[in-house]
Parts: structure tokens; C-alpha cells; sequence
């Protein structure tokens, strides 16, 4: 490091690099070469084909034939499967997000607390990510067993008859939501764990000799300090449940009529089931282009409510 | 210290709840009760033709023997007619010799294991001292096409590959399976030896025979025989007769076999091949497509009433289980364990599933035991029966093609038609196989008494008009029905809907 620091410190007035610094740069590149072949062969080159191919009819199985903007009008004009995708998708996306982010964030206080055997309970809201998506929704399929499942027996005990969840287009989708959220609560449970012991007790203190109240000092002082945290999970989670596959496609395949019938779903479907490769791919990069365009404009906002220290 | 202990158990919780959840799938189970089925099925076999089954072994151990002496041909043809001859089928020339073609890989969509496909394959490898290398495949339905259409595009697929009838015009016209005819003529099978429903299912418009259809598994009422005597109901016809068995017959019987949400008295709807023949049975000749691929005529108002009249059994007459009890999530076929239970009195299914029942009813004198049988679909304006054909191809990327069509021609001929036929697998598309289905004859223990109905209702067969697109279509409504199967809407409604996009798919312009 001392190295490359001295030669950043030259000045740049000779416009050949010398021998050294070429040879460095040859290192460097050396180096990361490994990746770079990685990221091209595995990234770069299929996102330039699946472009091409969302211009295509490409089947994978006969050759492709140029379609022009067909695929992407097709999806505007014509596709009543692709708008019902798009409006479960937000409906996922509405019902996950805030879910996942306001149980973490009460999880986390609560989690934040001296108490024993609190990393018991760390472990325990941390467990489900770290559990394979398969099997956590083969259990939550049994558990949803409209006659034996736990979740109507539990209905029951206060005398409400459940609905056959993953069987009734009405209720296939919270079925969905309500698995997302109890397998997903973990991760954005820790960042906020994290972000609040980074806010110094001092803050804290200050605030109680101000005379703030416990619900005070946490809208004054802890969620203003939280919102780096917050606003990492809320790009991050947006990002993730705008690409909700596993859990649907074990859970509900994408059913029933529909209803849990997800962007990435329905690509997935055009992909390879019905062998729309071209279809599948005009698909992927519209929802490139949205989320691209999303995050942007979250990283615009940003400046509005997010508090760096 | 403790926290890691702590830990150590948690983990171990963890991974056991994860194994708990996996052996209580119900897919898990069906894939393990094969491999116990494994014992029941050789019972049958003896029962049949203990005389054939020892021929067999005596020829394979003489034929064993005789290559390690370094005359394998001789010995080989030998040891094959011995089976033909004892198989009791005629000696076809060109399956005399068999050809040493080396390993051959193979892929069904279930788990082969404890099946008679495997004990076919087992077979050919003992009577042609070629090998078979099987692919297994984890899923079945959507899961198994969508595997097979990666392979293909990436080279990858096996040299033989079972295909659903619906897509062998599909993988035909997109030139993934090979034209079977040089081989058919080569090896001078005799089409008069095959039912030609059957053998000539899998030919194309351009006379290619894209697949080898080598049988048959019609659909039939299976039905609780305890059942119908303790509520004291007649039992249905044994022949395949409208007579006493319309729709509204059936719809009555099964209203006094039903109790409650405790017995059913039917469970027709939840099956593929329920949409094709109730629409064919209501007077929609074409059945779900027309005959030129072009049209959705499950749409027209006969198909939209029979549809809804298979909906109207569970949502307005509550003889039959309601969707949640039968198709849970992902998990499918569950009303197979409502009729093992003895909670459903009849069952609409395809001949193939005749073994799940064998080995999962529980046997005479079990707690639970019952007896059972099969009886004819109810008729209305007609009576069919959707049949599904048994497919098997040889795919382009094939690096065994010669094997491939040794493998097929023994599954397909008259060595493999005779396992197949007799452990209920099919009805076979060879003829004589099927001799032991004649009148008069007793069927193997343990398989319904009127076991002979199938060769019945492969006469009253029909199939879909299938297209290159049919997939794409099916992809369209079939999701769609779960709301008329919910109750939710009705079934000209749910129709109308899709109509277009159905026929848009079906035009193959998108």
C-alpha cells in the first residue's frame, strides 16, 4: 500500500507511464483477472445476450428470428398475465416490506434489551434465514393445511374458522406474505440490532436530563440515528422481494388462478415452460430498467431523511 | 462454551425439523413405497407364470455362461427365444438377435424403482447383455418438461426420454426426437401385431414416427366396494354401458355414499383427463381443441357446462372434496390417499394408478382393508375415456441412437409388453401381451377383479388434438380453473376469459 501511495503522489506531469508503474498495473490486473474472466464469461456476455434475445423469438430449441420491439409491446398491450404479475408483485412488495422492516425494527429493540438469554432469542429470530427456502416452505405448506394445519388450529382456539390458505385465491397471497416475512424478519433484524449499539449511550443520557420521554427518545434520538440502517434495508429489501421466486414456487406455483403469480414467476414460466426465451428476457430487462429507476430515485430522497452521524 | 453447545443444538433442531419436513411430504412417501413394493411385485409374477419367470432365469444364467466361453451371439439369440417362446408370444423376426449397442441412458419422469419400467429395463439388460444408465428425475408434470426442454437446448439429454403424449408433436416439429421409421423398417416390425390406435399415435403428418407408443392407460372409476355395500348402494356396471350409469346415475350414487365432510361419495375433477371427457361425454366432439389445433372448443357452452358440472359435484352437491383436501399448495395427488383412506367411494384415475393403489390399500385382513375394483366413466351424450399414451423417444442429441432403439424395440415388444401388461402397468400396444386380459380369464391377485375394463375403455379412448402449442395453451387456462374448481366464478365465465389467449397460444403466433 505504501507503494502505490508514493506513486499516487507523484506528480502527474510525465505522460508515459515509467516501467515500474506499468509493471504494477500488470499485477494488478494479474490479480483480478480470475474475476474479470468470471464477470465477463458469466455477466457481462449473458446480459448482452439476453438483450439481443429479448429482440427475438429465441425458443432455445430453433433458431431465433428478429422480432424487433414485438416482446416489449406485447407485454404493454396485450398480456393480461403480465399486468396481473405486475399488480401481485406490488402487492408483495406492499405487504412484505413494511412487515419485514417494522417487526425487525421491534424485534431489534427488544432484542437490544440487557436481558438474559437474550442471544437465545437473537438465534432464534436469525435461524430462518440460514434455513433452505425448500424446506422452510414444505413446513409452512403443512402448516397451512386448511383440516390438521397449525395455523387453523390455532384459528380455531379463538373460535375462527381458517380459510383454506394456499387453496383460495384470497388468501394464497397474506399465506405467501405472512412465510416471507417470518423467513426474511432475520436479516434486516441484525442490521438494526447492529445500528442501534452503534448509537453512544451519550445520546441517551442527554436526552433523559432534557427530560424525554422513553417514546421521545426513541423518535428523537433512536430513529433518526437508525435511518443509515434503514435506508440500506429499505433499497436492499426492495431490490429482494421485487425478485420473490423460491418460496412461491414451492408454496404455491404461482397459485391458485394466479393470484400468487409474481413478476420473476411469470418470467420464469415464459422462460422454461413455455419456452419464450425472448419473452422471458424483454421481461427481465423491463424489470431491470424499474428497479434501476426505483433505486435511483431512493438514493435521490435519500438526502431528505437519512441522518449520517 | 455453553453458547456454542447452545448452539451445536440448535443446529441439530434445526436439520432434524428440516429432515421431519422432508420425510412427511407426501412426495417423499410415494417415492419411498415403491422401493417396499419391491417385495409385493414378484408375488404377482409368480402367481401369473412361475413356469416363465424360471425359463427366464435359465436362459440368462446359460447365456452368462456361455459369453464368458466367447460365443456370445449363439448363445444369446438362443437365450431370447427361450423367453419369447415361454413369454408365450410369437417369435417376431429381428427380436431374435440381440445387438451389442454398450449402455444406454434413459429417463423417466417418476422414480423408477419397485416399477414395472424397471423391471422391464432389468430384463433387457439380462436377455441382451446391454446396460442402461437411468437419469433420475426429482419432479414430475411441468417440472420434468421444463428439465427436459434445458437438456435438449443445452445438448444434454438422454439417449431415450419418456415424453407426454400431449408435446410428441411439439419436440416433433422443433426436430428434438428422431425419426423412428428406419428403424421400424429395419428390424421389419410388423404393424398388425400392434393395436394401431396405440402404435400410430406417435406419427406425424409427414408419416415420421417421432416416438414409440408402446401402450395405453385409459381412465376409469375406481370404486370403494365396502362403501357401496354398507350404504347399500348398487354397484356399477361391469362393461362398459351407459345402462344404469348416466351422469345423473352417478351423481346419485354418489350423493348416498356421502357423509358429510367425513366421505365423499366422488373425486372426478382433480384429474387431467377429467376436462377432455366430460367435454367429449357432453357432446363436444372435438374435445378441449378442435381437430385443426386452432380453436378452444372447451370454451363452446357444451364444454363450459361440463366443466361446470365436474365443479358443481364439490360446490353445489358436496359429494366431492373440496379443492384444499385434494391439491394442497404444490403438493399434488392427494386424493389418492382420500380413496386408500376409504374416505372417497369413487375415484375418477388412469390405469397407472392401479399400483399405487395395490400398494397402498391395505392388504385383506389390515385394519382398513377394502375391496375395490374399477368400473366404466358415467355416460351422457357419449362415453369416453381420455387415454394417456406411453411415449417414450429417441432424442437428437442422442450419443447412443442404436441403443436407444435396442432399449425401446425390447420395452415395446413383445418381451417388455408382457411385464408391462401383466403387472397392470398399460395395456400394451402388442396385441398378444394383452391375451391374459381376454374374457374368462381370471386377472393376477391382488389387481381389481375387472381388471379386463381397460382393454374395454381403450376402445372407448380418446385424445386430445394435440398441437405443437398445446403446451403453451394448457400453460393459459388450466391455472385459471381454480376458480371455478373454488367455486369462485363459473365456468363460462373463467372460459370467455382466456378464450382469446388460449387461441393466440394456439396459433402459435406468440
Amino acid at each position: 500500500m505504501a507503494v502505490r501511495a508514493k506513486a499516487f503522489a507523484r506528480p502527474a506531469t510525465r505522460p508515459r507511464l515509467s516501467r515500474r508503474r506499468l509493471q504494477q498495473n500488470l499485477e494488478g490486473w494479474l490479480f483480478i483477472l480470475p474475476v474479470m474472466i468470471g464477470v465477463v464469461a458469466f455477466y457481462v456476455v449473458p446480459l448482452i445476450v439476453s438483450f439481443y434475445t429479448s429482440f427475438t423469438d429465441a425458443d432455445g430449441l430453433t433458431e431465433a428470428e428478429w422480432v424487433g420491439g414485438f416482446n416489449y409491446q406485447r407485454l404493454f398491450t396485450r398480456d393480461q398475465f403480465f399486468r396481473r404479475s405486475v399488480v401481485n408483485t406490488l402487492l408483495y412488495v406492499g405487504g412484505h416490506i413494511p412487515l419485514t422492516i417494522g417487526l425487525a425494527l421491534i424485534l431489534a429493540l427488544l432484542c437490544n434489551r440487557k436481558v438474559r438469554g437474550v442471544t437465545w432469542f437473537r438465534t432464534a429470530f436469525f435461524i430462518p434465514v440460514v434455513t433452505n427456502v425448500v424446506a422452510v416452505s414444505l413446513v409452512w405448506n403443512f402448516f397451512f393445511s386448511p383440516r390438521g394445519g397449525v395455523v387453523n388450529w390455532f384459528l380455531s382456539l379463538v373460535g375462527i374458522a381458517g380459510p383454506s390458505w394456499l387453496t383460495d385465491s384470497r388468501w394464497a397471497m397474506p399465506a405467501v406474505i405472512i412465510v416471507s416475512v417470518w423467513f426474511g424478519v432475520g436479516f434486516p433484524m441484525i442490521i438494526l440490532l447492529a445500528g442501534l449499539q452503534g448509537i453512544p449511550e451519550m445520546y441517551y443520557e442527554a436526552a433523559k436530563i432534557d427530560g424525554a420521554s422513553a417514546l421521545g427518545r426513541f423518535r428523537y434520538v433512536t430513529l433518526p440515528l437508525l435511518t443509515p440502517a434503514l435506508f440500506f434495508l429499505s433499497i436492499t429489501q426492495f431490490i429482494s422481494s421485487f425478485q420473490v421466486f423460491g418460496i412461491i414456487y414451492v408454496l404455491t406455483n404461482g397459485g391458485p388462478a394466479r393470484a400468487t403469480s409474481v413478476y420473476i414467476y411469470y418470467l420464469y414460466q415464459n422462460a422454461f415452460q413455455n419456452s419464450r426465451l425472448g419473452y422471458a428476457s424483454a421481461m427481465a430487462w423491463l424489470l431491470f430498467a424499474v428497479i434501476a429507476l426505483i433505486t435511483l430515485v431512493q438514493w435521490r430522497l435519500q438526502k431528505r431523511w437519512v441522518i449520517y452521524d | 462454551m455453553t453458547r456454542r453447545r447452545f448452539l451445536g443444538q440448535l443446529a441439530a433442531v434445526g436439520g432434524g425439523l428440516a429432515l421431519a419436513a422432508c420425510g412427511a411430504s407426501p412426495r417423499a412417501q410415494s417415492t419411498a413405497a415403491p422401493a417396499a413394493s419391491g417385495s409385493t411385485a414378484p408375488v404377482a409374477s409368480g402367481s401369473t407364470a412361475p413356469a416363465a419367470s424360471g425359463a427366464v432365469a435359465t436362459s440368462a444364467g446359460a447365456r452368462a455362461t456361455a459369453t464368458s466361453a466367447g460365443s456370445g451371439p449363439v448363445a444369446t439369440s438362443a437365450g431370447a427365444r427361450a423367453t419369447a417362446t415361454s413369454a408365450g408370444a410369437a417369435v417376431t423376426p429381428g427380436t431374435g438377435q440381440a445387438r451389442q449397442v454398450g449402455i444406454t441412458s434413459f429417463m423417466n419422469w417418476d422414480d423408477i424403482k419397485g416399477t414395472p419400467i424397471e423391471e422391464v429395463l432389468q430384463a433387457y439388460e439380462k436377455q441382451t447383455g446391454n446396460k442402461f444408465e437411468n437419469v433420475p428425475n426429482p419432479g414430475s408434470g411441468t417440472e420434468y418438461e421444463t428439465k427436459v426442454r434445458t437438456m435438449l437446448a443445452g445438448g444434454t439429454a438422454p439417449d431415450i426420454m419418456r415424453v407426454n403424449d400431449d408435446y410428441v408433436r411439439y419436440y416433433s416439429i422443433k426436430d428434438q426426437v428422431r425419426d423412428l421409421t428406419p428403424y421400424l423398417k429395419r428390424d421389419n416390425i410388423k404393424p398388425e401385431d400392434y393395436y394401431a390406435p396405440i402404435y400410430d399415435f406417435a406419427k406425424q403428418p409427414d408419416g415420421k414416427y417421432g416416438a414409440w407408443s408402446i401402450g395405453n392407460q385409459p381412465r376409469a372409476i375406481y370404486y370403494n366396494v365396502n362403501l357401496f355395500k354398507a350404504a347399500g348402494v348398487p354397484l356399477p356396471p361391469k362393461d362398459w354401458t351407459k345402462q344404469g350409469w348416466t351422469w345423473n346415475d352417478f351423481l346419485e350414487t354418489a350423493k348416498k355414499l356421502t357423509k358429510g365432510d367425513q366421505q365423499y361419495g366422488a373425486l372426478v375433477y382433480d384429474d387431467t383427463g377429467s376436462e377432455q371427457t366430460w367435454a367429449v361425454n357432453n357432446g363436444v366432439a372435438d374435445g378441449i381443441f378442435a381437430k385443426d389445433g386452432k380453436k378452444f372448443t372447451l370454451a363452446d357452452p357444451k364444454g363450459a357446462e361440463a366443466i361446470q358440472w365436474l365443479a358443481d359435484l364439490s360446490c353445489k352437491h358436496k359429494v366431492q372434496p373440496e379443492r384444499g383436501l385434494v391439491e394442497q399448495g404444490t403438493t399434488p395427488n392427494l386424493g389418492n390417499n382420500l380413496f386408500v383412506a376409504g374416505k372417497v367411494a369413487m375415484i375418477f384415475r388412469t390405469q397407472g394408478t392401479i399400483n399405487y393403489f395395490r400398494r397402498n390399500i391395505p392388504k385383506v385382513g389390515d385394519p382398513g382393508s377394502f375391496e375395490w375394483d374399477v368400473a366404466p366413466v358415467p355416460g351422457n351424450v357419449d362415453q369416453k375415456s381420455e387415454g394417456s399414451l406411453i411415449c417414450f423417444a429417441i432424442t437428437k442429441p442422442a450419443k447412443n441412437p442404436d441403443g436407444a432403439w435396442e432399449l425401446l424395440k425390447f420395452m415395446g415388444g413383445p418381451e417388455g409388453s408382457k411385464i408391462f401388461a401383466e403387472r397392470g402397468a398399460w395395456i400394451t400396444a402388442h396385441k398378444a401381451s394383452n391375451d391374459f386380459l381376454k374374457p374368462g380369464k381370471e386377472p393376477p391377485a391382488s389387481y381389481p377383479a375387472n381388471l379386463a375394463l381397460f382393454a374395454k375403455a381403450t376402445e372407448f379412448g380418446t385424445v386430445v388434438n394435440f398441437t405443437e402449442n398445446t403446451e403453451n395453451a394448457r400453460n393459459v387456462y388450466r391455472p385459471e380453473f381454480a376458480k371455478i374448481w373454488n367455486c369462485q366464478e363459473t365456468a363460462q365465465v373463467v372460459l370467455d376469459r382466456v378464450r382469446r389467449d388460449v387461441e393466440e397460444a394456439l396459433s402459435g403466433k406468440f
